[in-house]
């Protein structure tokens, strides 16, 4: 059963996300990114303002994103029509990221797995393309060498960052990989010619070091969505005739038997995988019969019972449970 | 009257045997000479200035060294010389590199022609056999091309190449950022050290045309943001001509304007200077001299900025500037030498066709100039350039090390272009076996002898590498062949190591390259008959040359 949550019109929900704190006692935050500011909220049910230290001032919230696991560090990343803020503390205050000028329209963030260490945090623009910073989001340059679209969409980033130093940029056009760090960016072949990619995600494994695993999705505005076994070598189109339209949002987990576990929202409406990708199904219809999906945060992964949170483009959140 | 520096040469037709006998001297003084340079540590050839009150030219490439040697003494071998020295020469010209291992390989498939064609075998049935042995290494090399990525490998790489840790390091980093057609400057350092600097946005030449646009002066530049641009090779004379560009921004609400123009005169700008309340124009130069230079660099930033040039070939004027004339950048940025643009506005996937034409451009192209031409205009668009302050003791050691790095930087570009095979002549050897299968399975007795001859020679570079290194290499290549496939002997550790992981690699395109050259030229060399001397005059070189 779900519980509506926080309703305002128009306003539109760019994206979710979660952090654990590092007390287990202490309940987990959810934040969500929305047209009319970035809201906090611990249960999922109420939602405040999560700006409050900054005053009244207004701004639009296109992306958030926050410190991976369970740790002591509570960064939060805003993307905004203009920049960055971030806070490392839970949203308790704020600082503005140093951007190049003029200021970016940010799209998407992604933050480095191993970030408490190395603090790497990458932001998709409209227009700079990708901007990295290496201090906790407190500095920015543009690293845009052989990205030749500078409409950046979506990014994923490799769960062995580490090591292999990976990260996928889909943008208007095509879909680009680095394998740096996100200084340099080499186009990949995506058989959808030169549909936007409008999401990306990385398999739970994904490594790039040889003998390694790894499968990548890639969602299109509208040639369906595509799967790699290979690390964005070869793609097959899957769940065709069932996922059209905008694959706005993945998310990939690894189940307790071991296989790959995906949920996609294709077109306002979210199917479900649970043999990587080969067969789909609609979940919650219900509720994207009313209107329709734009997100979905499942941070308990995507067992059957889990709890999941979805977006719904007018910018209202709905928990829900995984079938 | 008479030269007495002037003699003249008697016309001569050279039938066989003496024919291959002098051709295989000349091709042997040639091949000789360039042999030492081979391998890791090569030795030096030193070469005579025609100035001989100069210190000899000390060198280390086969490709320099084949194009200084013009002639040598006896004329039947210097058309052996002449005809291994164009093969070497036309290979360096394309790919920059090899050029020691097709001298080699060259030589060895000559000598053992020579000796098949003398015992009674068939010259021509043996160049077709021997061309079509060719493919099937040709053919096998690819399959054994491996791509190269990351900071690590290309370090390995460019270790392989110099031989100079710091350097290697910070090769192997801007190479992974740059890619094989990146845009690196290498500059002389003021430390001693090596230090590197990336620069966002896409450099031409061409900067500010007065010091009274700069709106930076504390950094010496003009920027604007949100910027438009036009682009043109027009000469702007009369303060009158200027006057539909300012009406233009002024109808169309552009506060910040770029205009670049081939030139304009102090007049024409004094109106420009003066109307900056209402309109911010800054004038940069077009970059290039050269007019197909300059259209190509136009070409590259219309593309980019997605603004259709004026050019002054098609009588166009800033009368007939219309709105689809100009481009949009979210940055551009001008000092007095350079013109930077940064995030160009134009349509990314016509971007992408543009690139993929100059590829295909550069594929084609043979003179060497014209590729590294198309090589930067491509460097340029995608984005970004990286500057290599190159520091060292002395300032001899300084341009000794740039030299290094200049040649590092053009092998690893070929490497990351075309891929690498196992290098040492470890990548040759392993086509071995497949040809010496097909020497079995060959009914023809010409055919045969092709297979085998070539499966010989394709040993030549791994043996004259190790011999370079003052290595037993009958020893050596024992052991390789025992260790299995892929592996190969690093002289500098002193052991059986898989060479690309070792990152001793050679370029895929140079060894496919060298394979197809050696080949080809010696069996055009063994179906030679008769060597025809004309009537010459042979003009003695001046001491001022």
């Amino acid at each position: 059963m779900a519980e509506q949550i926080e309703t305002q019109t128009d306003d539109f929900l760019y994206g979710l996300a979660s952090f654990r704190k590092i007390q287990p006692e202490a309940a987990d935050l959810l934040f969500g990114a929305r047209a009319s500011g970035l809201y906090r909220s611990t249960d999922g049910i109420s939602w405040v303002p999560a700006t409050q230290s900054l005053g009244s001032q207004a701004f639009s919230a296109t992306a958030v994103s926050v410190t991976p696991g369970r740790n002591a560090d509570e960064s939060v990343i805003v993307g905004l029509s203009g920049g960055v803020l971030y806070t490392r503390d839970a949203g308790e205050t704020w600082f503005s990221g140093k951007m190049p000028s003029p200021p970016p329209v940010i799209a998407c963030l992604t933050v480095s797995p191993n970030y408490p260490q190395d603090g790497i945090i990458l932001a998709g623009s409209m227009e700079d393309g990708v901007l990295r910073s290496a201090d906790r989001g407190q500095n920015w340059s543009a690293w845009n060498f052989g990205l030749l679209d500078l409409g950046v969409m979506c990014l994923a980033i490799s769960a062995d960052f580490t090591e292999d130093e990976t990260v996928f940029a889909g943008t208007e056009s095509s879909l680009f990989r680095s394998t740096n760090g996100g200084r340099a960016w080499r186009e990949l072949e995506l058989p959808s010619g030169y549909d936007p990619v409008m999401s990306l995600a990385c398999s739970p494994d994904f490594s790039q070091q040889p003998g390694r695993g790894g499968i990548l999705f890639a969602g299109t505005e509208s040639q369906g969505l595509y799967r790699s076994l290979d690390r964005g070598k070869d793609w097959q189109v899957i769940g065709e005739g069932l996922l059209e339209g905008i694959i706005q949002n993945l998310y990939l987990a690894q189940s307790a038997s071991g296989s790959l576990d995906c949920l996609a929202v294709a077109d306002g409406k979210v199917y479900l995988s649970r043999n990587q990708g080969d067969t789909w199904c609609p979940v919650w219809e219900d509720h994207t019969l009313l209107q329709p999906a734009v997100a979905v945060l499942a941070r308990d992964g995507l067992q059957p019972g889990a709890s999941a949170w979805l977006g719904f483009a007018a910018g209202e959140v709905a928990r829900v449970a995984l079938p | 009257m008479k030269n007495p520096k002037q003699k003249k040469q008697r016309p001569e037709v050279i039938f066989q045997p003496r024919a291959y006998r002098s051709l295989q001297r000349g091709i042997d003084k040639m091949v000789n000479t360039i042999t030492p340079t081979l391998g890791p540590f090569p030795r030096l050839v030193a070469i005579q200035r025609l100035e001989t009150n100069q210190k000899p030219e000390l060198l280390d490439s086969g490709g320099t060294i084949a194009r200084r040697i013009i002639q040598i003494r006896n004329r039947d071998e210097d058309m052996g010389a002449m005809l291994v020295r164009h093969v070497l020469w036309e290979l360096y010209e394309k790919v920059g590199d090899g050029t020691a291992m097709t001298a080699v390989m060259f030589k060895s498939i000559f000598d053992q022609g020579v000796r098949y064609v003398t015992a009674g075998g068939n010259s021509m049935r043996l160049r077709v056999y021997l061309e079509e042995a060719a493919q099937v290494v040709l053919d096998e090399l690819l399959v054994m091309k491996h791509t190269l990525e990351g900071k690590e490998a290309l370090g390995k790489l460019a270790y392989s190449i110099c031989h100079d840790l710091a350097l290697a390091r910070m090769m192997g980093e801007i190479f992974d950022i740059l890619g094989e057609y990146g845009r690196l400057e290498i500059r002389s350092g003021r430390s001693r050290e090596l230090e590197r600097e990336y620069i966002e946005g896409m450099y031409w030449d061409g900067g500010l045309v007065s010091r009274e646009m700069l709106n930076d002066p504390e950094n010496l530049r003009a920027w604007q943001e949100e910027t438009a641009i036009i682009i043109s090779d027009l000469r702007i004379e009369e303060p009158q001509e200027c006057i539909p560009l300012l009406e233009f921004a002024i109808q169309n609400q552009l506060k910040a304007l770029f205009f670049m123009c081939a030139e304009i005169t102090d007049r024409a700008l004094s109106i420009l200077l003066a109307n900056k309340e209402k309109v911010e124009v800054i004038v940069v130069k077009a970059p290039a001299v050269n007019i197909i230079d300059r259209m190509g660099a136009l070409e590259d930033m219309a593309v980019l900025t997605g603004g259709v040039p004026l050019y002054t070939q098609a009588g166009e004027r800033l009368s007939s500037l219309r709105p689809q004339n100009i481009g949009r950048a979210r940055r551009i940025w001008a000092n007095l030498r350079n013109l930077v643009i940064v995030g160009g506005k134009g349509d990314s996937r016509a971007l992408r066709q543009h690139i993929v034409n100059l590829r295909a451009a550069f594929t084609q192209a043979k003179d060497a100039n014209d590729r590294k031409k198309l090589r930067e205009r491509i460097g340029k668009i995608m984005g970004g350039s990286a500057t290599l302050w190159v520091g060292g003791t002395t300032p001899v050691a300084v341009e000794a090390r740039k030299e290094l790095a200049e040649h590092t930087a053009e092998a690893m570009r070929g490497a990351l272009r075309d891929g690498v095979v196992a290098g040492g002549g470890i990548a040759l050897l392993a086509c071995r076996p497949l040809l010496q299968q097909r020497t079995r399975q060959a009914p023809d007795l010409d055919e045969r002898a092709a297979y085998s001859i070539l499966a010989k020679a394709l040993g030549e570079p791994a043996r004259v590498i190790l011999d370079n290194a003052g290595l037993d290499s009958y020893e050596i290549l024992a052991q390789v062949r025992q260790a299995g496939p892929g592996k190969g002997y690093d002289i500098d550790r002193g052991e059986i190591v898989d060479m690309v992981d070792a990152g001793i690699c050679d370029s895929a395109a140079v060894v496919r390259e060298a394979v197809f050259s050696a080949v080809h030229g010696a069996a055009l060399a063994l179906t030679t008959d008769v060597l025809v001397h004309r009537k010459l005059i042979h003009e003695s070189i001046s001491k001022t040359g």
